[in-house]
């Protein structure tokens, strides 16, 4: 398994464009044939997705590093230990040889500027909104190819995790960035572990020939837990309670 | 008995422009709310009725942030313009003084610009400190202003901790201002371990927990 670090940039095409647009409307309260969107708000969705289509590339970089000892707080890797009992668990129950996968990804900051000086409250939002679920969205199709790359070399995969959710404290960022230099593509932690352009997020994956749990939340009780994972597909649904 | 009628009319039309956010009707209602010879607090009231109606319905689903949103938009640009109505006293309209602000290490500063939004609208003082704001600036703030409430915001569980460093210098030097907390990672657990007197668990709920602390129950 390779352990260099990789970057990659990407631009969005229309058919994400066009997903992103029904996940904003979603996120924003306007599920298909429930409310109607208001006019004000579909101009501001237009300009928000003309910002990221003009102004942002997706960047992202990404490791993998071999798992060293796995114990009850965490797992260990040569960036740091990963402090978190929930992926402990997971990765325990990996069959073969271990791998954490690094990765942090943005939109970079210029999008946030625009937002930010939008005049209104609404327009601000709607701006936040489109931010945030465009770069998950982008991280959502790049973990998926990924996974179907570790897969056609008999590799399994977890989901993926972030600091901050979970049982894995938002210090955690501290290994992530110890693994990765992501001042590469213009990400940098701050004190308090935030990352800053603030549309960036980080995560860390399992991989191994086997990976017969991939979310956390099997092992967890918390039915109302608004992050809580379903089965990202078939095979894995029988993985999640 | 013909203008009282027709203030009527322009109230009932400036709460529906704000329920239905209608910008074009609400800048022609002013006009007709002005020779109608309304007065300040009137309008005031009215625009409050219709903000008031689409918050209650976003606290039964009935409408969604953006909605709720577009509303606080219109009321807010709208009372920009009440000093040209008879009646005109901001003073005696803001009589209790917010202060607010994001924690220092925080740069997230959109529920707090939210907040501070209904705060203003719904006729509170606001001293708005931005985001990243030291304990020493809030401190000061606070008692340069004589705030009878502080509200402190912070989105993430690193920063939520400074809370307690502002809490407990606003206790010694100035003791009679409430302090309200919200943001991601709280509760109203944490928000009484870290010594706050209330918890906004949303932008909804933030008035009536404000209310609450206020009459000192």
């Amino acid at each position: 398994m390779m352990q260099e670090e990789t970057v990659l940039s990407r631009e969005f095409d229309g058919s994400f464009i066009r997903k992103l647009r029904r996940g904003v409307r979603e996120k924003l309260g306007y599920s298909v044939g429930e409310r109607a969107v208001p006019e004000e708000i579909e101009k501001t969705l237009d300009d928000a997705v003309a910002a990221i289509e003009k102004y942002t590339v997706f960047r992202v970089i990404y490791r993998v590093l071999p798992v060293g000892k796995i114990d009850e707080r965490g797992i260990h890797t040569k960036a740091g230990m990963i402090k978190s009992v929930m992926l402990s668990r997971i990765a325990r129950q990996c069959k073969g040889k271990r791998f954490a996968a690094f990765m942090v990804a943005t939109l970079g900051g210029e999008y946030e500027g625009i937002g930010d000086a939008r005049e209104s409250l609404t327009e601000r939002f709607v701006f936040d909104m489109a931010g945030s679920e465009c770069i998950e969205m982008a991280a959502d199709v790049l973990e998926a190819e990924w996974k179907k790359g570790v897969k056609s070399r008999d590799f399994a995969y977890s989901l993926r995790f972030s600091p901050g959710y979970c049982d894995w404290p938002l210090e955690g960022q501290a290994v992530l960035f110890n693994a990765l230099d992501a001042g590469r593509i213009g990400v940098r932690l701050t004190p308090h572990s935030v990352m800053i352009p603030k549309k960036s997020i980080s995560a860390v994956a399992l991989m191994a020939e086997e990976v017969p749990v991939v979310s956390p939340c099997v092992f967890c009780q918390k039915g109302d837990c608004p992050w809580r994972r379903g089965a990202p597909d078939k095979e894995d649904k029988k993985l999640v309670r | 008995m013909t203008v009282e009628k027709g203030n009527e009319t322009v109230v009932h039309d400036l709460a529906e422009a704000v329920r239905a956010h209608d910008e074009r009707a609400l800048h022609a209602l002013f006009d007709d709310a002005s020779t109608s010879g309304m007065t300040a607090p009137e309008v005031r009231r009215a625009l409050i009725g219709g903000l008031e109606e689409v918050r209650q319905n976003l606290m039964s689903n009935d409408a969604s942030i953006p909605d709720f949103l577009l509303s606080l938009d219109r009321v807010t640009e709208g009372l920009g313009r009440l000093s040209r109505f008879p009646g005109y006293d901001r003073s005696s309209v803001e009589d209790t003084t917010v202060v607010i602000g994001v924690v220092e290490g925080d740069p997230h500063d959109l529920g707090k610009n939210v907040i501070a939004g209904i705060y203003g609208a719904y006729g509170y003082r606001v001293v708005d400190l931005g985001r990243e704001v030291s304990r020493e600036t809030f401190v000061k703030a606070v008692v340069q202003e004589g705030a009878e409430v502080l509200a402190l915001s912070a989105m993430m569980s690193t920063t939520m901790v400074v809370m307690r460093d502002v809490i407990g210098e606003v206790r010694i030097k100035s003791p009679g201002t409430l302090v309200i907390v919200g943001g991601a990672p709280l509760n109203d657990v944490l928000a009484q371990a870290y010594g706050a007197d209330g918890y906004a668990e949303s932008a909804i709920t933030v008035l009536e927990e404000t209310e609450r602390l206020m009459a000192g129950s």
